[in-house]
């Protein structure tokens, strides 16, 4: 699950940083308008979700949401703001924001707020993702078989939600690699396959079907 | 308490009630002299005529008297029975005598033996008698006391009857009139007492009398300066507040990341950041209070400082911070001068102004501290080489809260502020310059020297 963080200030960028790679989230983080709105209409990384600071320098949070939605970004946006007055939280939410947080607030909030936002997105009343045998729960990051908890790595975890989360689509190794690592990390050649493979162990082979050629989806497990 | 009303209605009642005094006084006595005049006449009157008629032939006291002997003069008595009129010829035997003569003890006004008006007790009561002598005949003319005080008495009461019933007419048309004019001062207050503790309009003054409009009018002003003080006070609160959301939201977000971490040094990582953290919310929150004292500090400060002795505690207050940043700190000062202000708050200034050239210079370079004297005035410049500042920045950052776009550091926005809210006070200016020679900022203090 990829996440825009647009945030000008340090502190509190580094925390969120961490805070979102603990619960998953591959994060990659702008410290100005300007560089969040070429990251949000950047077609080449498909963000599920940006968090955007209000204040920011070059361009702020506001400008930079209109704009964004001036040119059809969909992305779901939480903003983050230091003006609680309704005025200011009514503009932002007309402008396009789906959701905010008002400083100061806790990480757990923020969360909270993300998870909603992405089954907003899929249209889903809870948090679990549910594709047969198998469900996926990203408050709790676990995974269940049969009702009986798997344990897995978080990247295990974050490329089987990629593909849970699409059921039936084909997720290129492009694709993955853009859900699983954000810029700074290097890719190394086999990390999907090792992790595929990892999968298919814990789960069973047909958790995951390959499509030569084209990538992966998630198979059904009964 | 004093009332200006009270006070008013009090003095104009008593002045109204001795002026009516003055004037029951003067009226009685006026009327007692008018009607004491009137009498007379009337009695000489009475003896003219009696003195023309023909009294030939003596008569007896109770033979019915002649109706055209005693006219009627006496207009201000209806009774004439109470004159009292004998007429004797020069052998004393008496010629004519009214009824009326039965009031006095024996029967009969003895003769009074001298001529004119004199005042005689017979026995019940004292009388005004009037004695003349007119061809061979004395008459004597006599009237009670006691008729003549009720005629005046009858006189004084017309006289001062309209005046009593007037005074407490009077009395409530004053209390009308004070009510009336000081109701404006009653209605201001009562506006004033009415208005909420956060309402600075002015009290309408138009309507006020003249006499009180300057006072309502100073009230005004100061309200307004009031104001001004509280808009700025309410605005440092709020902002302060705004200020200090963003590193509690980093200090909340570092404590909540603190069980996150996968393994010891990255759970170190995480410790130090959130130290990092507290420091930067604990220096904002010195610099808000002590802008906040700065500001409230009025008045002229009489210390002095040794600018030589502010350099040096300085340059060692932030030498450990300069070696963590591997940045030397140089001080070169001319002359050992006095400038105005406390210790304290030189050092606030300096201290600022090195912080910030610390925290953006470049490792490996320096910042320079450079003090001189020319004109009377001590000049103090802090150069760095960093990046310095775009010039519409160079006096943006000066503002409260105000942080340079693009500006990474964990600044709070107050240091500039602060030293040039302190840099006013003691009467110099404070401004910053982008190096020419190299990139960097140069800060610059202008402070009187005092001796």
């Amino acid at each position: 699950m990829r996440l825009l963080l647009v945030e000008d200030d340090q502190m509190i960028g580094e925390s969120l940083v961490r805070g979102l790679r603990d619960e998953g989230y591959v994060v990659d983080w702008v410290k100005d308008g300007a560089a969040g709105l070429a990251a949000m209409q950047d077609p080449a990384t498909p963000y599920a979700i940006a968090v955007l600071d209000w204040n920011l320098p070059r361009k702020d949070g506001l400008a930079v949401l209109k704009s964004a939605r001036a040119c059809g970004v969909t992305l779901p946006v939480l903003m983050i703001t230091a003006r609680d007055e309704l005025a200011d939280r009514v503009s932002g939410l007309d402008s396009g924001a789906d959701d905010y947080v008002v400083k100061p607030f806790e990480l757990a909030e923020l969360k909270a707020r993300l998870r909603s936002l992405l089954r907003r997105r899929d249209g889903r009343a809870t948090s679990e993702v549910i594709h047969g045998a198998i469900v996926l729960d990203p408050v709790t990051h676990t995974v269940k078989l049969h009702d009986a908890p798997v344990a897995v790595t978080p990247r295990e975890f974050a490329l089987l939600r990629a593909l849970m989360e699409r059921p039936g689509a084909v997720l290129s190794r492009a694709r993955i690699e853009e859900h699983l690592y954000g810029w700074e990390e290097t890719v190394q050649s086999n990390a999907i396959e090792f992790t595929i493979h990892s999968l298919r162990r814990k789960l069973g082979n047909g958790v995951i079907e390959n499509v030569r050629g084209v990538g992966w989806r998630i198979g059904f497990v009964s | 308490m004093k009332s200006l009303r009270r006070g008013l209605t009090t003095w104009l009642c008593v002045a109204v009630a001795a002026v009516g005094a003055l004037c029951v006084g003067v009226g009685n006595w006026q009327a007692h002299r008018e009607t004491q005049s009137q009498l007379d006449y009337q009695m000489e009157q009475v003896a003219r005529i009696l003195a023309a008629q023909d009294f030939s032939a003596p008569r007896q006291s109770d033979e019915p008297a002649d109706p055209d002997i005693l006219p009627q003069v006496y207009i201000h008595h209806d009774n004439e029975d109470d004159l009292i009129v004998v007429v004797r010829d020069s052998g004393g035997r008496v010629r004519y005598a009214s009824k009326s003569n039965r009031h006095v003890p024996g029967g009969l006004l003895p003769p009074l033996g001298v001529l004119g008006f004199h005042v005689r007790d017979f026995g019940t009561g004292p009388y005004r008698v009037f004695s003349a002598q007119s061809n061979g005949l004395s008459i004597e003319v006599a009237l009670s006391m006691d008729v003549i005080s009720e005629v005046e008495g009858g006189v004084a009461l017309a006289t001062l009857l309209p005046i009593v019933l007037l005074l407490p007419v009077l009395a409530l048309v004053i209390g009308l009139v004070i009510r009336r004019h000081v109701s404006p001062l009653d209605e201001a207050a009562a506006a004033l007492a009415q208005r909420p503790a956060s309402s600075f309009e002015d009290l309408p003054a138009a309507d006020l009398p003249v006499e009180v409009r300057p006072m309502v009018e100073e009230i005004n002003r100061l309200m307004r300066r009031l104001e001004t003080t509280v808009i700025r006070e309410k605005q440092f609160v709020t902002d302060a507040a705004h200020a200090l959301r963003t590193p509690l939201t980093a200090l909340q977000l570092q404590v909540d990341v603190l069980d996150g971490g996968r393994d010891a040094a990255e759970k170190a990582v995480r410790l130090a950041e959130l130290r990092t953290g507290l420091r930067r919310i604990i220096r904002l929150s010195e610099q808000l209070l002590s802008l906040a004292r700065n500001e409230s500090a009025a008045g002229v400060n009489e210390e002095k400082t040794d600018l030589r002795q502010g350099l040096e505690d300085v340059s060692q207050l932030y030498a450990d911070a300069a070696r963590i940043r591997q940045v030397r700190i140089q001080v070169e000062l001319d002359a050992s001068v006095l400038v105005p202000g406390s210790p304290r708050r030189l050092g606030l200034i300096l201290g600022n102004l090195v912080e910030n050239a610390i925290r953006y210079a470049p490792a490996g370079t320096a910042v320079s501290i450079r003090a001189s004297v020319a004109g009377g005035r001590a000049r103090i410049e802090v150069w760095d080489e960093g990046v310095g500042l775009p010039p519409q920045e160079l006096e943006r950052v000066f503002e409260r809260f105000y942080r340079a776009p693009g500006d990474a550091s964990n600044g709070s926005g107050l240091g500039l502020s602060t030293v040039d809210s302190i840099v006013r006070q003691l009467g110099g200016s404070v401004w910053l310059e982008n190096r020419t020679d190299t990139s960097g900022l140069v800060a610059i203090v202008s402070l009187p020297v005092v001796s």
